[in-house]
């Protein structure tokens, strides 16, 4: 059975993505991916990224964070990440993600 | 440390694969003696029943037999005193047995009794006449000393042999003691209207000493003759179950211990026995052929990854050829820490030789680490140097790099990056693509200031909309510039506590009075103390640039000395 690092859940308007784990790192950068891209197949418009369980990401999941965010732009469609944990908000505030991406306010 | 010389990194121990504690089995009985012991206890149980089925039944029989042999005597006995009693004339034999002088009745008395045969051998050679009074008016043979009385119990008896005789017709005997193998009789002595003599006499039971004689024999025999039958087949039980059980669990044994060549002699049988042994044998068969086949993929992956480690150090050695070959001199001198985490690296520094006479200062930090940090390290290299020799300014430099790199890089990576640029008069700019913030620590005052400027991850996004904002700043001779990596500032300890800004800024001051190569090797000395034995998990670089005055003698250009490769597996993956 393939290990799932997130689960998500359709409602009206969106799709909310949430990670299961709470430390993520280069090794799982590739199948986190993969599993998100597989989200793509939904036809909602607004994709939500929901963090509150996350910790601690590495450079590579940053790189997968930002890669997911341009081919869901690509698609006309809008990624919001929210429920930030404070150890994430200062990490994007460093790597200037904050400006990049669209997080919930 | 010579002016710009790379410091090799302590090399990391590898920690050994750990196997899960086992707990050891420790054998406190065997199969055998459990075994042994059941068998036992079942014979024993089974002496015990064949003893109350049929022992103790034939003590019974032998019991009545005797009985009725002794209430048989008993009444030939009765039958010949009443002869003697019942006859007119032996009135005064009876009168002369109760005197004191009736040697001469009792010889008449003995006569009778001897004249039958049956009696005579029945009656042992000693017998008591007793009064209703508990007198013993004769016995024999003759004692010197007379007993005078019987005891309680036994004058109970032969009051009882009275009445029994009166009342029933019947003689009385005792219980048999099988001490002496002998009965007790008590047989009144009557005659008309007179009853007041009791003939009391013992009955030796010879049949049942030599029957029960018989019967020990008997049992004896039949306890031998199971005990040979209980062996033979507790032979024929282990020879069938318990030896091919105790060679399986040797065979087990081995087989744990790692050697699988083991095969075990079923013979012929085709039972549960016979199977589980065949099935044991194509086990460590199976064990042995798969054992052989995973030896062989272990001894083919140590040989590709031998040639994969062959590889990478010629990778490492690529690499290390696009880093510069000398460190800063002239106006400058410089120190570098450069550690990779695996082989290669995905953090490159660069410094360049700008067509004004400025000096340009990269650093640079691939996401991940390894092989594929490391290939994004060497386009790195090419589209740096191409946009660093136009000499457009920081930010505009990080632009244009951005701009190519995200174009070829199809997958997650992308590049942290600080490019700082120093003109002649020592006035600089520089931009930063999302890197941590460079340091300059100034001599006048020992302060450190924060080199932070807008930015974004080089690579990631060539229409961001992120503009990588220049900066200007000003250097003065005994300045020093500090660059790194996250893996210093991220080197986290057992605690999981990481270096941080705050202690690494405070080294920095610290080390303020030290040449670069001194304050590195403090730094790093605290850095080590700081993180212990915990392997790294991100490739580290740290640079230190000191700015020189106008008439400094600058140190001589030195090769940088290239890091060894720590060993594999150093590191957290």
């Amino acid at each position: 059975m393939a290990i799932t690092l997130i689960t998500t859940k359709e409602d009206k308007d969106s799709l909310t993505i949430r990670f299961t784990e709470t430390k993520m790192t280069m090794h799982i950068s590739t199948p986190l991916f993969k599993e998100l891209e597989e989200t793509l197949s939904t036809s909602k418009t607004t994709i939500y990224m929901n963090m509150e369980a996350v910790d601690s990401i590495d450079s590579s999941i940053v790189g997968v964070l930002v890669r997911f965010h341009k081919k869901v732009k690509e698609q006309g469609r809008k990624l919001i990440f929210k429920n930030l944990t404070p150890t994430m908000v200062e990490l994007f505030k460093l790597t200037r993600m904050n400006t990049y991406l669209n997080i919930e306010k | 440390m010579a002016n710009g010389k790379v410091i090799d990194p302590p090399i990391a121990e590898s920690p050994e694969p750990q196997a899960p504690p086992q707990e050891e089995f420790k054998r406190k009985s065997t199969l055998v003696a459990s075994i042994s012991l059941t068998y036992l206890s079942l014979t024993i149980l089974n002496l015990i029943i064949f003893w109350v089925a049929i022992g103790s039944n034939q003590i019974s029989l032998i019991s009545q037999n005797a009985l009725l042999s002794t209430e048989t005597v008993s009444y030939q006995v009765l039958r010949r005193l009443q002869t003697l009693t019942d006859s007119a004339q032996n009135e005064d034999w009876l009168a002369d047995i109760r005197s004191e002088k009736n040697e001469k009745a009792a010889a008449l008395l003995i006569e009778r009794l001897r004249a039958d045969g049956q009696v005579k051998s029945a009656i042992v050679s000693e017998f008591e006449i007793v009064a209703t009074d508990n007198r013993i008016v004769y016995e024999y043979p003759v004692r010197t000393q007379k007993t005078k009385k019987l005891d309680r119990d036994t004058f109970q008896k032969v009051l009882r042999s009275l009445q029994l005789l009166e009342l029933k017709g019947q003689v009385f005997y005792g219980v048999p003691d099988l001490t002496n193998y002998s009965v007790e009789i008590f047989i009144p002595m009557t005659n008309s209207g007179s009853r007041d003599l009791v003939f009391k006499s013992r009955i030796p039971m010879a049949s049942i000493q030599k029957e029960l004689r018989s019967l020990i024999v008997l049992a004896v025999l039949m306890i031998v003759m199971m005990l040979v039958v209980q062996t033979i087949f507790g032979i024929i039980l282990f020879r069938r179950l318990v030896s091919p059980i105790i060679r399986l669990a040797s065979g087990a044994h081995t087989v744990a211990a790692g050697d699988f060549d083991v095969t075990i002699d079923a013979g012929k049988r085709k039972d549960e026995v016979g199977f589980l042994i065949h099935t044991f044998n194509r086990m460590a068969g199976s064990l042995k052929e798969k054992t052989d086949k995973l030896q062989n993929t272990i001894k083919q992956l140590d040989q590709r990854n031998e040639d994969m480690q062959g590889e990478l150090v010629i990778a490492r050695n690529i690499q290390q050829g696009v880093m510069p070959q000398v460190n800063l001199s002239g106006r400058f001198r410089s120190a570098v820490y450069f550690a990779p985490l695996e082989t290669v690296s995905g953090d490159y520094y660069d410094f360049f030789a700008l067509p004004d006479g400025s000096t340009g200062i990269l650093i640079t930090d691939a996401s991940g680490h390894g092989v594929p940090a490391a290939l994004i390290t060497i386009m790195a290299k090419v589209y740096f140097s191409a946009a660093a020799a136009k000499n457009l300014g920081a930010g505009k430099t990080l632009a244009e790099v951005n701009q190519h790199v995200s174009q070829v890089i199809v997958t997650s990576h992308f590049l942290t990056a600080f490019y700082i640029i120093i003109r002649p008069d020592l006035s600089a700019e520089y931009a930063s693509g999302s890197h941590q913030n460079s340091y300059i620590l100034r001599k006048k005052n020992k302060k450190v200031e924060i080199l932070d400027a807008e930015g974004f991850f080089v690579g990631m996004d060539a229409d961001s909309g992120i503009e990588y904002v220049t900066k200007k700043t000003k250097f003065y001779p005994g300045d020093k510039l500090i660059l790194y990596t996250d893996g210093i500032t991220e080197g986290a300890n057992a605690q999981n506590e990481q270096y941080g800004t705050t202690r690494f800024t405070e080294q920095i001051i610290a080390a303020a009075d030290l040449s670069p190569d001194d304050m590195i090797t403090q730094i790093l000395a605290d850095f080590h103390e700081f993180v212990g034995s915990e392997p790294r998990s991100d490739d580290c670089t740290l640079i230190i640039v000191e700015v020189l005055g106008k008439n400094s003698k600058p140190a001589a250009r030195k090769t940088a000395k290239r890091t060894k490769p720590p060993t594999r597996g150093s590191a957290k993956k």
